[in-house]
């Protein structure tokens, strides 16, 4: 396991790349913002909202995926600062908290119009179970329907326009694959979308699901898409992203954060909506060995807020911590919809922990502490080594 | 002269195009089988189920093309995931359905081992190599790539097998015959590793690398 030697990211995050000297092709992505020509972008932007824009006010302009986040509060905002009229539309997130319904409630009183899909909860707790056990993903449902539901939205309502917010992969991209970079579609959804090599027809038959209990989470078919003429726009293709000025552009707007940073992140102001996200955040650091934190760290110190020196040490410091609680709620109760024990859960863990990553005893089993968590066998440090590149 | 990525609508192009462009590649991403001929070799990603896989490259006339341009006229090829399951003679996802037979074997489901393996097959895992291969140089035995399937592709032949990672008993990751080659792993999310064998590929079709 090799960190980057700019932020704390490990080479072991699948797409994550370093380079000769060391540095991941996120933070060398980001060095290029500096060459982006964001006026441009800006112009561009408005343009393409002109030409979707209701001419006779019978249909909404665009509709805008909305979590109730900081990202979604956001943009809901600025398509209202452009003259746009969205639909806002909220695939309820796995398991909702309190914070996460008042932030919803928030954005309905932006002055948009605003529709929630909640697919079936009983169907939903099994595509849960799924999920975690199969692909370690308790949130798959949820991961897929965020992007399938405003979709269908788009199909069903008519308005051909999506605006989204970050693109996940933008980061990674350099100039060649800009021109693609901006779409979301049938194809970014496969490869990007979170399905984790578990496709929603492979459901059909487990545990007594039906195809027809799957329609939220249905992609349209592409002559529907055709019909109506939908395209998918990446806001943060057109707008210089950063998650951190969201959140306080947000709060201005009524956004809601909670006194304390979220367990296992370094702050307070994200992933607040789905009681789930720290397992599915615990899964990501035994899989591959980081959590929230880096990931949040890591965008702070590409922007200059907190040195690498800080990073490591609230990485160390948060990163990975077995999931007892997530914005309060014990992880007993977080399971028990699930029907599943936290002592199945510490064993479905151990099943997808990479165990080369972590101090094993001398039988090989994971060495935990007496609240669970695993240590890494290596840890991000001031000073990382560059390897010498073989000649190809 | 480029290297061709076949569009066949079962994937997004744009990771593969960027790793074989950071490995200083020309690409040239087409829908067009004509394409093959002036291409110095190819690659055929692929995301999804097999049949549709068939399908779609059936539709947009790709199967004659890489037939003739593959196999009798011998342009390198590497079939990534989906794309090496469809070098099988027969795929056995969503149907039975024949493949582009270029190494002789079946696209099969994989079968948990015991209760608890998980099936879809996804994180890093260890690649052991059976043979020698300039596909493989430079890579340490045992190397980590990182996987996402739920079927993999059984050799006939197994001269044809490069490569086993131990799961679902053993599993061929990765297959060679003649200049056709095929893995199971996304060499385009394996990090430097995975560069390493497309710069390999690269090498081995005269374009680089």
């Amino acid at each position: 396991m090799r960190y980057c030697r700019l932020c704390v990211m490990p080479d072991t995050k699948p797409d994550l790349l370093l380079d000769a000297e060391g540095v991941c092709n996120a933070c060398r992505s980001f060095e290029k913002r500096k060459l982006v020509d964001w006026d441009a972008r800006k112009e561009e932007l408005l343009r393409i909202l002109d030409r979707y824009r209701s001419r006779d006010g019978s249909r909404w302009d665009c509709i805008v995926p909305v979590s109730g986040g900081k990202d979604s509060t956001y943009q809901v905002v600025r398509m209202l600062q452009m003259g746009m009229n969205p639909l806002c539309v909220t695939a309820t997130t796995c398991d909702l908290s309190d914070i996460g319904r008042k932030n919803i409630e928030n954005i309905k009183n932006l002055g948009v119009d605003y529709i929630e899909v909640s697919p079936n909860k009983k169907i939903r707790r099994k595509l849960n179970r799924i999920g975690l056990s199969q692909v370690g993903d308790i949130s798959w449902p949820e991961h897929v329907g965020i992007f399938t539901i405003p979709v269908r939205a788009a199909v069903d309502f008519g308005v051909p326009l999506i605006v989204w917010g970050e693109n996940s992969q933008n980061e990674y991209g350099g100039p060649a694959v800009a021109s693609e970079n901006n779409v979301l579609n049938r194809r970014w959804l496969e490869e990007f979308g979170g399905l984790l090599g578990l496709r929603v027809t492979d459901l059909i038959g487990m545990e007594g699901i039906e195809e027809r209990h799957l329609i939220p989470y249905s992609y349209p078919t592409d002559e529907e898409l055709r019909r109506v003429g939908v395209t998918g726009i990446f806001l943060g293709y057109f707008i210089p992203w950063d998650g951190y000025s969201n959140a306080l552009i947000s709060q201005a707007f009524g956004f809601s954060t909670l006194p304390m940073t979220v367990e296992g992140s370094i702050v307070n102001y994200e992933n607040l909506d789905n009681y789930q996200t720290g397992i599915h955040d615990y899964f990501k650091f035994l899989k591959f060995g980081f959590g929230r934190a880096t990931d949040i760290a890591s965008l702070h110190v590409r922007r200059g807020r907190i040195t690498r020196r800080d990073a490591i040490e609230l990485v160390r410091l948060h990163d990975g911590k077995f999931p007892w609680t997530y914005l309060g709620k014990p992880l007993e109760e977080i399971l028990a919809p699930l029907a599943v024990t936290v002592e199945e859960f510490v064993k479905i863990c151990d099943r997808f922990t990479n165990r080369k990553i972590f101090l094993r005893d001398s039988r090989g089993d994971l060495v935990k502490d007496r609240r669970g968590n695993l240590t890494k066998i290596r840890y991000p440090k001031l000073e990382e080594e560059v390897e010498v590149p073989c000649p190809s | 002269m480029s290297v061709l990525i076949v569009d066949y609508g079962m994937s997004n192009l744009g990771s593969i195009r960027r790793s074989l462009e950071e490995c200083e590649a020309k690409v040239l991403i087409s829908d067009d089988p004509r394409s093959l001929r002036s291409a110095v070799c190819a690659v055929l990603p692929g995301v999804g189920a097999f049949a549709d896989g068939m399908k779609n490259l059936e539709e947009k006339g790709w199967v004659p093309a890489i037939r003739e341009e593959v196999a009798a006229k011998g342009i390198p090829l590497l079939g990534i995931c989906l794309g090496m399951q469809l070098l099988a003679g027969v795929g056995k996802e969503g149907g039975k359905r024949d493949g582009l037979g270029l190494i002789a074997g079946e696209a099969r489901r994989l079968e948990p081992e015991g209760p608890g393996v998980r099936i879809p097959h996804v994180g890093w895992n260890e690649v052991h190599t059976v043979r020698t291969s300039p596909l493989f140089e430079g890579i340490p035995d045992g190397t980590d790539f990182y996987f996402v399937h739920g079927y993999h592709l059984v050799p006939a032949d197994a001269g044809n097998l490069l490569a086993t990672t131990p799961y679902c008993g053993r599993f061929a990751s990765a297959v060679a015959s003649g200049s056709v080659y095929g893995v199971q792993f996304h060499p385009e999310k394996s990090g430097r590793s995975g560069f390493r064998l497309l710069r390999n590929f690269l090498r081995i079709s005269g374009a680089g690398g």
